[in-house]
């Protein structure tokens, strides 16, 4: 196995330690400013700049002591841990299981499938909320109700209002973060090691156990760490499904620490810091795991290939499970959802002829339909393009070099996405409140980038792992200069890497809440904070209707760019 | 206090002290406030022509967006005056403007905000202006405002929603002739409630049961016992009660149900003996309005004939007496033979005070009550 080399000097040394002088310097203090405002408000008695104001431990105490002592964070805390370990380990288990299906076997279908099983990514959690609640409510349920009818049973088939339903509604919701994350690492896999393999006598388990997981591990503990993130974090799901069974997790917790009466922002900013360990942890782990680059190389100067697995009839098999997967945890809810959109209210039975388009036709009357979807559009395309470009950067300095400043970059970058968002907003609000970009479109890109950069850095930096070094070295003994070499060697091999990750922070940034909701003006409204608005107001069709449009606009957007990268992707894969 | 750029002399003349008409309804919530000066804010020609030279307001509001929708476009029409509007429910909109405010950033001209305790607190900032309405006032009931703070230019009707479905109209009137009603064991695991926390409306009705001897503490741990489901926000319970999942919903608010009622819903309300009828949003001026004159334009105006009627088109009920109730919803719900109008002998108008010092610690006292451990 080739060893790590340093091969970036991509303007020569002195050109080149400054460079990333200034990208230190830039992301540190970007990234920063409202990480040290949260920090600095969970050390405050009232929050910062407020008269009376002062000093304290109590804060920290009262979050970190709690979880010993029955404090508020205790229960949450404990909630939040049995929540998103298992959430993360299944939805990663599954995304990665059908990336694989879809993108490294011949499996019949497998474009379409790769198609749908992104659906999820493109509407917000709020969304899986109401199509599970109109499928799975304990009494009302049209699941249950369904059920209930040709059995007679007085139980529920399925009660969303419980530990397990939140579960499930979560592994569904996060599995194609893991699906999108992995098929780019999957897609760039050498065929040539599994073939070997299978000449070797090697079963197809047996291949998979031994050669194809061990080779996307960095893939799929990216994958793993960035679901574990989201589970923490998350707090529409549980704090909609939750409410009922008092099932209370840390972020919702947290949200509602900001946002009822009395609020208590140090408290939030304090109990914040107990997710910014936790999520560091998960980063923790997964460095250790990648501290090995070489171990993921498969990606040589020996030739490059992508063969699918023949899977002979066993392929029909695996598009009717991958099929029935997608009917159960993406059709029905969004079909559910649809079906909202289009009853002006919320009825026990189904009735067709109440079936209509005026929550539609309100939708596009709103005065701010079109102003949050210019918005959205532009946040998303603006947001993707920088992490993106910041991500290869980045993302290829860490592969390819070793030194205390990028491990601390590294870590740095990593610390926006530990703190839940309505705090993580907050400090937004606190480091910025002074500065022009202050309730404009632009605190929001701000806010975007620096949140969202770790996903685009773990993203090309899994699939940097991926390629052997002696590329580089043999375009530079051919006379090939860093940036021709990175140009023409490297660049080729990370597109779709690049790609994947432009459309993850693309489609987060499109469905982004809980720090907008604190960060947008006037003028610089979303769609997912229209939603909100519109579900806070009792509006769920409205709010369904603009579900579906969103669904739709994003899916077009996706389709053209499969259309813009397809072309790239099928070349490697046949 | 001095006034801001762009308002007339004459304005400035309309200023006054006020002795002692005034302090009758203004001590209690403003006896901390460094400022002894209130202003009194009327629509005038000179006010509308300052206004208009501003042409922009900048509100952020708690209340619903359709209801704002309506009275930010009718008021563009009338005055020709922009009016940006941002959407901060509650807690979130005063932490914002605070937060602006102590760095002295001036964005917001008016709060239309449900966090009363939140308000009083930055009143005593010098945050807010202190500001009457006197055209309106003789034509507003107390409980519709904070003295020299707030106005409220809607009620918020407390009712008992329920659904026909599962409990027939009879029955309901019947068993819901006071909120007892709702102890009944058929009910156990079949009703809805928002938690105390989660706004106004829950909380003016958890206020009235703690203070009213016949309920007090013990009813809402008996409605604990009844395992209601518990909603940390008002429209989640609504959905439920239209889909079967509930039988009953309580809180409901009128004028929400109103709305939900023109779109087809089939669930019906009905009144107890006594039920909280309050002001839920307050229209506030910030001190430092970067558009005052337009911003004192715009609360006057909500308390004009005029913008009562413009309310109603929103199906809320004005607070201003004297306009007659020509709401659609109430046009309709005339020829059901289920809906009756609010009967005024019920109302329980909650003491602002009450609210204002003691929600901070009745709030968690409530929750507990209920069983609700989050």
């Amino acid at each position: 196995m080739a060893t790590v080399t340093p091969n970036l000097d991509l303007f020569g040394p002195l050109p080149r330690r400054l460079g990333m002088s200034v990208v230190l310097a830039v992301s540190a203090a970007l990234v920063l400013a409202p990480v040290l405002a949260v920090i600095y408000g969970a050390f405050r008695t009232r929050p910062p700049g407020a008269p009376r104001a002062a000093f304290t431990l109590a804060k920290m105490a009262q979050a970190w002591g709690g979880i010993f002592t029955g404090g508020w964070t205790q229960a949450p805390t404990v909630n939040t841990i049995l929540l998103a370990i298992p959430v993360t380990i299944v939805a990663t288990a599954l995304g990665v299981a059908l990336a694989w299906a879809v993108t490294r076997t011949d499996m019949p279908g497998r474009r379409t499938l790769e198609l749908l099983f992104l659906v999820p990514l493109l509407y917000s959690p709020l969304v899986s909320v109401i199509g599970w609640t109109v499928l799975a409510d304990p009494g009302a349920g049209l699941l249950n109700r369904a059920w209930a009818g040709v059995t007679g049973a007085h139980a529920p088939l399925f009660d969303v209002y419980s530990y397990g339903g939140i579960a499930f509604v979560m592994v569904f919701y996060f599995a194609p973060y893991a699906f999108l994350l992995c098929a780019g690492a999957f897609r760039a896999l050498d065929s040539t090691l599994e073939e070997a393999a299978a000449m070797s006598g090697a079963g197809l388990l047996r291949r998979l156990g031994f050669v194809t997981f061990p080779l996307m591990l960095a893939g799929i503990g990216a994958a793993s760490l960035f679901i574990f993130t989201l589970a923490l974090e998350q707090f529409a799901i549980p704090g909609f499904l939750g409410a009922h069974v008092h099932f209370d997790t840390l972020a919702y917790a947290i949200f509602e620490r900001t946002s009822t009466y009395p609020s208590d922002l140090p408290g939030a900013a304090a109990a914040g810091t107990l997710l910014l360990v936790l999520s560091s942890i998960g980063l923790y782990a997964y460095r250790r795991l990648t501290r090995h680059a070489g171990r993921f190389i498969s990606v040589t100067a020996r030739g490059y290939r992508a063969v699918p697995t023949a899977l002979g009839r066993g392929g029909m098999v695996l598009t009717v499970i991958c099929a029935a997967l997608f009917a159960i945890g993406v059709a029905l809810p969004l079909a559910a959802v649809l079906l909202r959109a289009l009853l002006p209210v919320r009825t026990a039975s189904v009735d067709l002829s109440a079936l209509g388009f005026g929550n539609f036709t309100q939708l596009f009357a709103a005065g701010d339909f079109l102003l949050g979807l210019q918005n959205t559009a532009w946040l998303a395309f603006g947001a993707a393009t920088i992490c993106a470009g910041l991500g290869l950067l980045i993302g290829s300095l860490l592969v390819r070099r070793r030194s205390a400043g990028l491990s601390a970059l590294d870590y740095l970058v990593a610390l926006p996405i530990g703190i839940p968002g309505t705090v993580f907003g907050v400090g937004m609000l606190w480091a910025y409140v002074r500065t022009p970009l202050y309730l404009t479109l632009w605190i929001l890109l701000l806010a975007f980038t620096v949140r969202y950069l770790v996903y685009a850095v773990r993203t090309v930096g899994g699939s940097m792992m991926q390629i052997d070094p002696v590329l580089e070295e043999s375009a530079a003994i051919a006379g090939g200069t860093p940036l021709r070499t990175f140009l023409f060697v490297d660049l080729p091999l990370l597109k779709p890497a690049i790609a994947s990750a432009w459309l993850l922070v693309f489609l987060i940034v499109m469905r982004e809440i809980s720090a907008s909701v604190i960060l947008y003006g006037a003028d610089s409204v979303t769609v997912p904070i229209l939603t909100w608005n519109y579900l806070n107001d009792g509006s769920y069709g409205t709010a369904s209707a603009l579900a579906i449009v969103q669904v739709v606009a994003v899916g077009l957007v996706v389709m053209l760019l499969r259309w813009l990268f397809g072309a790239d992707i099928r070349a490697r894969s046949e | 206090m001095p006034l801001h750029t762009g308002l007339e002399t004459s304005i400035q003349r309309r200023r006054l002290l006020l002795t002692a008409a005034g302090a009758a309804v203004a001590r209690p919530l403003t006896a901390a406030r460094a400022a002894d000066t209130v202003e009194l804010v009327t629509v005038t020609p000179t006010l509308i022509d300052a206004a208009k030279r501003e042409g922009t307001v900048v509100v952020r509001y708690s209340s619903p967006v359709d209801e704002m929708t309506q009275m930010a476009t009718a008021f563009e029409a009338r005055f020709g005056i922009k009016v940006q509007v941002d959407r901060k429910v509650g807690v979130v909109g005063t932490q914002q403007f605070a937060t602006e405010e102590r760095v002295g950033r001036h964005v917001m001209d008016v709060n239309y905000s449900a966090d009363p305790a939140g308000m009083s607190d930055l009143a005593e900032e010098g945050f807010y202006l202190r500001f009457t309405l006197p055209d309106a006032l003789p034509l507003l009931d107390k409980g519709a405002y904070i003295p020299e703070l707030g106005y409220c230019p809607k009620w918020t009707e407390i009712v008992i929603s329920y659904n026909p479905d599962h409990i027939p109209l009879a029955q309901a009137r019947e068993q819901f002739k006071t909120w007892h009603g709702l102890l009944d064991p058929k009910l156990k695991g079949k009703i809805g409630m928002n938690e105390p926390a989660g706004g106004g409306v829950p909380l003016a009705t958890y206020l009235m049961f703690y203070r009213l001897p016949q309920y007090g503490r013990d009813f809402v741990a008996k409605l604990g016992e009844q395992k209601p489901r518990l909603y940390p926000g008002s429209a989640q319970g609504r959905e439920d009660l239209a889909a079967g999942a509930i039988s009953v919903y309580v809180p409901n608010w009128e004028s929400i149900a109103m709305i939900t009622f023109l779109k087809g819903d089939r669930t019906q309300w009905t009144y107890p003996e006594i039920a909280p009828t309050f002001a839920n949003t307050y229209l506030c001026i910030s001190s430092h309005a970067p558009h005052p004159a337009a911003a004192r334009l715009f609360t006057a105006w909500f308390f004009t004939p005029e913008g009562a009627r413009t309310m109603e088109l929103a199906q809320a009920k004005p607070t201003l007496q004297g306009i007659p109730d020509e709401r659609t919803a109430v046009a309709k719900l005339k020829q059901t033979d289920w809906w009756r109008p609010f009967p005024e002998q019920i109302r329980w108008i909650p003491d602002t005070n009450d609210w204002v010092k003691n929600s901070e610690d009745l709030i968690p006292d409530m929750r507990e009550a209920l069983g609700w451990q989050r």
